[in-house]
């Protein structure tokens, strides 16, 4: 998402259909392999499983059996001890507790995850991997199931540019650890699944309005209704922000552009509409979200402190999904959906001769459709989940122009893709599980992949599980990687989707009814790892598969809670990550990550949650040393009172502590300054018609 | 690294029978027993269990009496999780397709959704008297069922028909409305 003119450079696109030849090959081998997914698909469910005991849940409260989630043929977590991946789940009461004002900010409260910022977009980094150009196209970011990473950047957006609100959000599923054998591409390093609230039982109106820092405002609606068996919730929200009003820049600290000084060009926006609704096994779920950010830092070499520099994403999608038990065993999931993605952005350049600016404006536009079938299905003790994907892109556009010029490219493509996919959850005895599963992706452009999955895991009582599990996971090359789409950005079609091997070895261990502890060590070998680098000799920015990273670390999460409303989570995260390629050192990577999450209880309806956050020296592109940083922040906040009013408010950076995060080639300084100590007020008032007439 | 360049084409296919092999055999070779996970037939179970502890009947004996009406499943269910168990000091006990005689000693009525239309007539029977009926759908509940047991997405809502349950002259813990949906009566559809 990018550009800087670079006039004189034509190249068109040299586009062509890899693997032509080969592609006949493979697809022998994997008819092979579908016939024998069909097969477990249809055979199994035939097996007469005799069982007819139904476990006792008469034990929990009434509140708990209103939350359980029923086995489904989704590929949502069932049992987090048996789920193949180290698992941290943040609900949405911690959110609350914890002031969290974007998913940014909740998953750099996560075991082993840290993000920068360029006052463009968020990264999001892990295991000593944070890339600034992939706009986060190794994690895979999920909503309610639904691929969130868009078809152009694959970018999962995460910061005020996640186009859900965070208030939305239920819970959210960290799966640490590759995911490509169920879901395919991005999900090379971790998948993050948010779970929106699920229409609850009762009509309900929630109006939030919050003031920030920088003049920073939001509102926010949601409503839940139930009408003729219908369950829906319809939320709308929006956010404004002026930005800082002077920031300086020391980079640009000459008279002729202005002594360094941004003046107001720090501004940040987003609407959001989210609505979905239940009718039985029928969900329709919408969303739309669109965000203009405002680039104070003149990225891509543009003008400074001109604020026709700016971007905006656009995304959206409509899905309707179909979920069926056909009986107690057996579940069917059936989704189909249309998804949008627009991005827009504007770059002033000098204009030579003429007076003032010239701004170039960057555009993609993608629009995809496709359909997805899970079969889920509950053999005596063992599961067994097996699926398909379709998806067809009508349009994958990226255009640049300069303000009234003809476009200096126009690229389209309509890739398409398609997927089958199986899990066998195997439990041969009480203490010994087996997870067998993989993937097979085809892609119009794109060889086809493999993505395989072993998981064993102990499992000697109740409270200790130890598994040790291999993965294969894949990204494959996106249309911006692989495509022209300036003048001065070259892509790459002869790119090839590149790989992690992964193996991690992960023991947890219940507490009693207080807490738990898990400690993980993992080995991530990246191959083939798909990056940009600017040509020394032309200035150009270029794609190609270089050699990657090995990546070895340890995770150590604790979590506490009590009856009284402590709680907390604590977590130590070592990763030492080193370039295969002789000579460099790692990049935007952090050895050492430490933090500390607890909510102390005050008074009756509140609560303190305050945040630790320390992460470690790290190096950017350059080789510049950015500086350790140790930030607290804090949230005083209530449940609602009387029902009705709730409020909330925190601070960031308590001790106005001076930070900055590593930045790539786009930004002229090594690194970005982050915000000083900011505050938030929020307050919401829920109105809820039943409880006032059925206390009669 | 595509996988082309480190197994041959030969090998994979071996390799593919191998691992899909290993698979099925796994699976034929493990007896096949119960599965203890959150299916909905315990979800309902349990859903009934506590259905026992939150209403109060006007008037009762030792015995708190369940009667299934339509599913042999949510019977052996009801069975192995609930009965035998106390609820309020009560013994529970499951019975199922109760005849026109023993209709009249249920406490509570559970109508699983293959029975709806068998489901309305005894609705009409049970009209006015102290009886819980419990069903599967929002029909059932809008047609003057008292509460509804209904599959939302992955989960089980709650519905109460509360003028249903005041008529009955039964009393629901304000704990349990605080869970459910309150509907009203409507036409029957």
């Amino acid at each position: 998402m990018i550009v800087r003119a670079n006039p004189g450079s034509t190249g068109v696109a040299n586009l062509h259909l890899l693997g032509a030849e080969k592609g006949d090959q493979v697809r022998f081998s994997v008819r092979k392999c579908s016939g024998v997914c069909l097969w477990i698909a249809l055979v199994l469910p035939a097996i007469r499983a005799q069982d007819n005991k139904v476990q006792d849940l008469t034990g929990l409260s009434v509140e708990d059996l209103s939350r359980i989630r029923l086995f489904t043929a989704s590929r949502h977590l069932d049992d987090p001890r048996k789920a193949p991946s180290a698992v941290t789940v943040i609900d949405g009461d911690e959110i609350r507790r914890y002031g969290w004002r974007t998913l940014a900010e909740l998953l750099n409260s996560v075991t082993g995850f840290y993000t920068a910022y360029d006052r463009s977009y968020h990264y999001l980094g892990m295991r000593g991997f944070l890339n600034s150009g992939d706009y986060n196209a190794r994690y895979l970011l999920l909503i309610d199931g639904h691929r969130l990473n868009e078809n152009v950047y694959d970018s999962a957006l995460i910061g005020t540019e996640f186009p859900l609100d965070i208030s939305m959000i239920d819970h959210v599923e960290i799966l640490r650890g590759s995911g490509s054998s169920l879901y395919g591409t991005n999900a090379e390093l971790a998948v993050v699944n948010v779970i929106t609230i699920r229409p609850p039982s009762r009509t309900l109106i929630e109006v939030s309005s919050a003031a920030q820092s920088f003049a920073g405002r939001t509102g926010e609606m949601k409503s839940s209704f139930h009408l003729r068996g219908i369950d829906g919730v319809v939320a709308a929200s929006l956010y404004r922000s002026n930005g800082a009003a002077r920031e300086y820049y020391p980079e640009f600290d000459t008279p002729e552009t202005n002594n360094g000084i941004a003046e107001n060009i720090d501004g940040d926006r987003y609407d959001h509409i989210f609505a979905v609704l239940h009718k039985g096994q029928l969900r329709l779920e919408g969303l739309f979200g669109s965000r203009m950010k405002i680039v104070p830092n003149a990225s891509y070499g543009t003008v400074f402190n001109d604020p026709s520099n700016r971007s905006r994403d656009r995304r959206g999608y409509l899905e309707l999904s179909y979920n069926r038990s056909f009986n107690a065993k057996t579940d069917f999931d059936f989704r189909l959906y249309y998804d949008a993605y627009r991005f827009w952005a504007s770059y002033p350049y000098p204009s030579g001769s003429q007076k003032g600016n010239t701004d170039e404006i960057n555009v993609a536009t993608a629009d995809w459709i496709g359909a997805e079938t899970v079969l889920g299905r509950k053999l005596g003790r063992h599961r067994i989940v097996a699926g398909a994907d379709w998806e067809h892109n009508l349009r994958i556009n990226q255009t640049s122009y300069d303000v009234g010029q003809t476009p200096l490219f126009d690229d389209t493509r309509n890739p398409r893709q398609a997927a089958i996919f199986g899990e066998a959850e195997l439990n041969p005895a009480s203490w010994f599980s087996m997870n067998l599963g993989g993937r097979i992706d085809w892609h119009s452009d794109i060889n086809t992949t493999y993505s395989p999955r072993l998981a064993f895991m102990l499992l000697p009582n109740a409270t200790t599980s130890i598994k040790y599990i291999y993965n294969q996971a894949f990204r494959a090359p996106d249309p911006y990687d692989q495509y022209d789409v300036d003048t001065a950005f070259f892509g790459n079609p002869t790119l090839t989707p590149e790989f992690v091997h992964s193996q991690m070895l992960i023991v947890s261990h219940k507490l009693r009814n207080w807490g738990q502890v898990t400690a993980d060590a993992y080995n991530n070998n990246l191959i083939k790892t798909i990056e940009e680098y600017v040509d020394p000799a032309s200035g150009n920015t270029l794609f190609a598969n270089e050699e990657g990273d090995k990546e070895r670390g340890l995770e150590l999460e604790l979590t506490a809670q009590n009856a009284a409303g402590w709680s907390g989570r604590a977590s130590y995260a070592y990763a030492y990550a080193r370039p295969k390629q002789a000579g460099e050192t790692a990049i935007n990577s952090p050895k050492n990550l430490a933090k500390l999450d607890g909510t102390v209880p005050l008074f009756s309806p509140a609560s303190l949650g305050v945040e630790l956050l320390y992460t470690s020296a790290q190096q950017n592109y350059t080789g510049v040393h950015v500086s350790p940083t140790f930030l607290v922040n804090a949230t005083l906040s209530t449940r609602p009172i009387h029902n009705n009013w709730e409020f909330s408010l925190s601070c960031n950076n308590l001790f106005d502590r001076r930070w900055a995060t590593p930045t790539g080639p786009e930004i002229t300084a090594p690194a970005t300054v982050q915000d000083g100590r900011t505050v938030r007020f929020r307050i919401s008032y829920h109105w809820n018609p039943k409880t006032q007439w059925s206390g009669k | 690294m595509n996988r082309h360049e480190f197994w041959p084409e030969s090998r994979r296919g071996i390799l593919l029978a191998g691992w899909s092999s290993v698979c099925v055999l796994l699976l034929a070779a493990v007896p096949l027993h119960l599965w203890a996970q959150q299916e909905e037939r315990a979800v309902r179970a349990a859903y009934v269990y506590k259905l026992t502890e939150f209403v109060s009947w006007p008037r009762h004996g030792n015995e708190l009496l369940i009667c299934v009406v339509g599913s042999d499943s949510m019977e052996a269910a009801l069975k192995s999780v609930v009965e035998g168990k106390e609820s309020s000091g009560r013994k529970i006990r499951v019975l199922q397709h109760p005849s026109e005689a023993e209709l009249a000693h249920c406490d509570l009525v559970y109508l699983s959704d293959t029975a709806l239309a068998r489901g309305y007539a005894l609705l009409d029977r049970l009209q006015g008297s102290a009886v819980l009926t419990v069903g599967e759908s929002d029909r059932f509940v809008r047609a003057g069922g008292m509460v509804g047991l209904i599959r939302s997405g992955d989960q089980i809502q709650l519905e109460v028909n509360l003028d249903a349950v005041r008529t009955a002259g039964l009393r629901i813990s304000s704990r349990l409305l605080q869970l459910a949906v309150i509907v009203h009566s409507g036409k029957r559809g």
